[in-house]
């Protein structure tokens, strides 16, 4: 077969034909699935304006006045005009602290899962891919983990590392790990037998070439959903975890530490109880929206 | 004298999705007698399978719809029937076998049971032996142990599999058998097993079959009536000697013979049909076939050809205007 | 330079199952010229596939030779193993899932390019994808296109132009219209003939269904759980088919003519035996109406009874 290009089309006629061809982003294909689902894009709606709430929040509320600093005489005080959703216990602005601690739970609550993503990646593709020995090895240890309740595991990891925001991560993503590793493998494992990963061998591809630019992309479907809902799961356990003192320490605010400080006065003084509540879940359910939509939205076969 | 079993009359079939509406059916006329076997011959997307969902009404929900046109079984009209009406129908009087018998049984029940649930629901009047002795019954027929009625799909072959299938179809004794490609997924010798089966049950039980397939070949041993479709018509029906033998055929059906590589003729090269299928939401003007037309004329861009017949075979095309 | 291509010694390949070994390929010995097309035919079960795996080497071999162009393809160490991609390629059955539902047209058609570092250029590269494109007939306007919109001809048309990017000389074709619809088979098949009468390419062309094989095959091999049964030039086997499996796939063959109607006896019964375990003698003797005592107990190997008509039967011993 003749080795001779066709070298007579100049530059300029290349970048008119490659301008002619455009490749359609699959971002924007991803979008309009996306969009198509009305209770996905509410969702993202009010997910987006929680987040621009937490970090427009120092713009108009001072961490040392507004959310720490204690003014007993309005302790106690129901929803007003000063104070949108009154004052807790130690005369502090509900409104201002539900915000501040947006900032706590959303930005912990991502950091969590871009680690468990990274780990769960990293060790599913690897055992999947590479089955037999390293696969049990890598499945046996993720096994253990999974045998030890959650809460549990998250409470002993804080308790013998002490208290900090980078044991909570810690202590959180090593939760979170194992149930990603284990999506991302079951994917791996099947996709490992489709045609197209031997037809790439053929081309050349090596095993992490193939793992990294074939089965990953491939992969990502099921983790991305997951992923979206581990974070609502997430900013719950931050919440549970603060509620029973071994997250979020205090002054912090925290959604869950606040409605553990409600506990005493919730029967007299409700309001303290709602807005961090409400806060919680609004948040858990539009990312639960969200996931649910970008599982049908990434779907190829359900885009014809 | 033959006696009309099923008449489909000017039948259009929509799917509506989210993009677009797909027309799956445009004005189809098929009909079929008792203990006929007619064969429905097209390609991916002719309209084949919609059809037969049609005739037993089980197109998908708010998404498939009948927009225009009349099916009449037995003197009953199908389009205005209740889903009563129609259940009484599926299984009893109409059946059908799909085409992959791997997805067809359900998994987790033995094969005894899901033929007895049939026969059950058609006879609530019998009792357990009852039911057992036609399930057993019904195995001998189609060549299988009675015995195994007992196991569960996966520890069958595919072929043994569609043989099961075939048994609940066949198991209330219905007047039509629609077989959507029913050997497709089976090895050529299985194929010859499962048609013979299936030529010899309908002697026996005198039903009528609608076998949907792309295999003329299929077409040949099996069937007394064809009908080709192509985006959603049928543009040529007739004897099985009409289209095998006869002189005048529709130029698709001329370029369907002209495409499979015959065992029995020296060729060098194939003849394929150029160009693919119309895509179904957006049909061509005129004749549908216009675009793909070695004999293409202006009118064929413009009119949508009749049905020209002769002596019962009938060919929708422009170029036989003067029969 | 010899005129054979690619050749097999006793190959074998077994399958270690909780039920035993599985004999996918057992003791198959073939050869195919340059420029020429070996047709192999077989029902489920009986190694084909996996046959034309273990010559590219996606899998490895249990026992025996694969010598191409005179290097024995066992024994490559990786760099020689890359090496043979450059020239055994091969094109899969399934235009579904044989490609990357991720990447476009070009993506995967540039994919053995950018790998094998061939043309280092990489608006060359793309001025060869649209040659590419080209060859096999698929518009440049899906150059960028995802598979998912594109028909099942067109993606196997990338599967095409993918397989002859690197300039093989040996293409293994896995049913590679099994899954199109007749009239697109149709076109398959003539740009793969073409291909061939243009490029001088060699082909093992795999399929179920013989009315195709016999069209574009040289010379032809029956296989039946794992072994090859018979072996002949195209037109000799389908003119005088020796081996009872042959005659009874052929027969079982329905014709599209109402003048060659099959009749019962044509028909032959059973089912494939397993080949986990297989007892000694011939496979095919538990469906075979000829099958005598012997056939179960004499190990039979091909032999030739006329030229290049190979058959492994007790009746020509």
């Amino acid at each position: 077969m003749s080795d001779i290009l066709n070298t007579s089309m100049s530059d300029a006629e290349r970048a008119a034909r490659r301008a002619k061809f455009k490749k359609k982003s699959e971002i924007v294909t991803i979008w309009h699935q996306f969009r198509k689902n009305k209770l996905a894009v509410f969702g993202l709606i009010v997910f987006m304006i929680m987040l621009i709430l937490a970090i427009t929040a120092p713009l108009h509320i001072s961490y040392e006045a507004d959310v720490v600093e204690q003014h007993i005489s309005e302790r106690l005080q129901g929803p007003s005009a000063a104070h949108l959703f009154g004052t807790d216990a130690y005369g502090r602005d509900i409104f201002a602290r539900v915000l501040w601690g947006a900032r706590v739970s959303m930005f912990t609550g991502l950091a969590v899962i871009v680690i468990a993503l990274a780990g769960g990646i990293a060790l599913g593709a690897t055992a999947g891919y590479l089955g037999g020995k390293i696969d049990n090895l890598i499945m046996r240890f993720i096994d253990i983990f999974l045998a030890i309740p959650f809460t549990l595991l998250a409470i002993s990891i804080v308790a013998t590392l002490g208290n900090s925001i980078r044991n909570l991560l810690l202590a959180l993503s090593v939760a979170l790990i194992p149930k990603f590793t284990r999506i991302i493998r079951s994917s791996v494992i099947s996709l490992k037998g489709q045609e197209f990963i031997e037809a790439a061998k053929l081309c050349g591809a090596n095993g992490p070439i193939i793992v990294i630019k074939h089965i990953i992309p491939n992969a990502l479907g099921p983790i991305i959903v997951e992923g979206t809902l581990a974070v609502a799961r997430t900013i719950m356990d931050i919440a549970s975890l603060s509620f029973i003192g071994c997250g979020i320490q205090p002054p912090n605010p925290e959604w869950g530490s606040m409605l553990s400080d409600a506990k005493a006065y919730m029967i007299s003084y409700p309001y303290l109880v709602y807005a961090p509540g409400i806060a919680i879940v609004i948040t858990a359910a539009a990312l639960t929206l969200i996931g649910d939509g970008l599982r049908d939205a990434l779907d190829p076969k359900l885009r014809n | 004298m033959a006696e009309k079993l099923l008449e489909i009359k000017d039948l259009y079939v929509q799917y509506h999705t989210d993009d677009a509406t797909v027309c799956a059916v445009n004005g189809l006329d098929l009909s079929i007698n008792k203990g006929e076997t007619l064969g429905l011959v097209g390609e991916t997307g002719a309209g084949k399978t919609t059809t037969c969902l049609s005739i037993l009404k089980l197109l998908p929900d708010r998404v498939g719809e009948i927009t225009k046109g009349s099916i009449t079984y037995n003197g009953e009209d199908i389009l205005a029937a209740s889903e009563e009406t129609m259940r009484a129908i599926r299984g009893k009087e109409i059946s059908m076998i799909f085409q992959d018998p791997m997805s067809a049984l359900n998994p987790v029940f033995t094969v005894g049971d899901q033929i007895g649930e049939v026969v059950k629901l058609h006879n609530p009047s019998f009792s357990n032996e009852d039911v057992i002795d036609r399930v057993e019954s019904m195995f001998k027929m189609v060549g299988l142990p009675p015995e195994r009625r007992t196991e569960y799909p996966h520890q069958f072959s595919g072929g043994m599999k569609q043989r099961i299938v075939i048994a609940m179809a066949l198991a209330c004794e219905p007047l039509l058998l629609l077989a959507d490609e029913p050997t497709t997924a089976l090895d050529v010798t299985i194929q010859a097993q499962v048609l013979r089966l299936m030529r010899q049950l309908k002697e026996k039980l005198q039903t009528a079959m609608i076998l949907v397939t792309h295999d003329l070949g299929v077409v040949a041993q099996t069937c007394d009536k064809v009908a080709i479709m192509y985006a959603g018509e049928a543009i040529e029906t007739g004897t099985v000697e009409d289209i095998f033998d006869g002189e005048d055929h529709h130029p698709y059906t001329v370029g369907l013979f002209g495409s499979i590589p015959d065992l029995t003729v020296e060729t060098d090269r194939l003849t394929p049909i150029d160009g693919l299928m119309p895509d179904p939401a957006n049909l061509p003007q005129g004749c549908k076939f216009s675009p793909r037309c070695p004999h293409c004329m202006d009118i064929c861009k413009k009119e949508s050809p009749r049905a020209y017949e002769k002596d019962g075979h009938i060919i929708r095309c422009h170029l036989f205007d003067n029969k | 330079m010899s005129d054979i291509l690619i050749e097999t010694h006793g190959l074998k390949k077994y399958f270690k199952t909780p039920r035993g070994m599985l004999h996918a390929v057992d003791n198959v010995n073939i050869r195919i010229n340059r420029g020429q097309t070996l047709g192999v035919v077989g029902e489920s079960g009986c190694g084909k596939s996996t046959l034309g795996r273990v010559l590219l080497r996606l899998l490895e071999s249990t026992e025996g030779e694969i010598i191409f162009d005179g290097k024995n393809v066992e024994k490559f160490n990786k760099a020689e193993l890359k090496e043979y991609r450059k020239e055994a390629q091969m094109i899969f059955q399934d235009p579904y899932s044989s490609i990357n539902p991720r990447l476009t047209v070009s993506q995967i058609i540039a994919e053995p390019l950018e790998l094998f570092k061939t043309i280092p250029n990489k608006l060359d590269r793309e001025d060869r994808v649209y040659e590419l494109m080209e060859t096999v007939g698929l518009a440049e306007r899906f150059v960028n296109s995802f598979p998912h919109e594109l028909d099942g001809g067109r993606r196997q048309r990338i599967g095409v132009a993918r397989a002859l990017a690197l300039d093989p000389k040996f293409i293994v074709c896995d049913e590679p219209v099994s899954a199109l619809d007749v009239s697109i088979q149709a076109q398959i098949l003539n740009l793969l003939m073409d291909l061939q009468d243009k490029h001088g390419l060699t082909y093992m062309f795999i399929t179920h269904d013989l009315s195709v094989v016999k069209h574009i095959s040289d010379e032809i091999a029956v296989l039946y759980l794992g072994e090859c049964v018979e072996r002949a030039p195209s037109k000799e086997l389908f003119a005088n088919p020796v081996h009872p499996y042959t005659k009874a796939l052929l027969k079982a063959i329905p014709v599209p003519s109402i003048h060659h109607k099959m009749s019962d006896s044509d028909i032959i019964e059973g089912e494939v035996t397993s080949p986990i375990e297989p007892k000694p003698g011939c496979r095919f003797a538990a469906r075979c109406p000829y099958a005598k005592p012997e056939c179960s107990t004499h190990q039979l190997n091909l032999k030739e009874i006329e030229k290049d008509h190979f058959v492994a039967c007790t009746l020509y011993e």
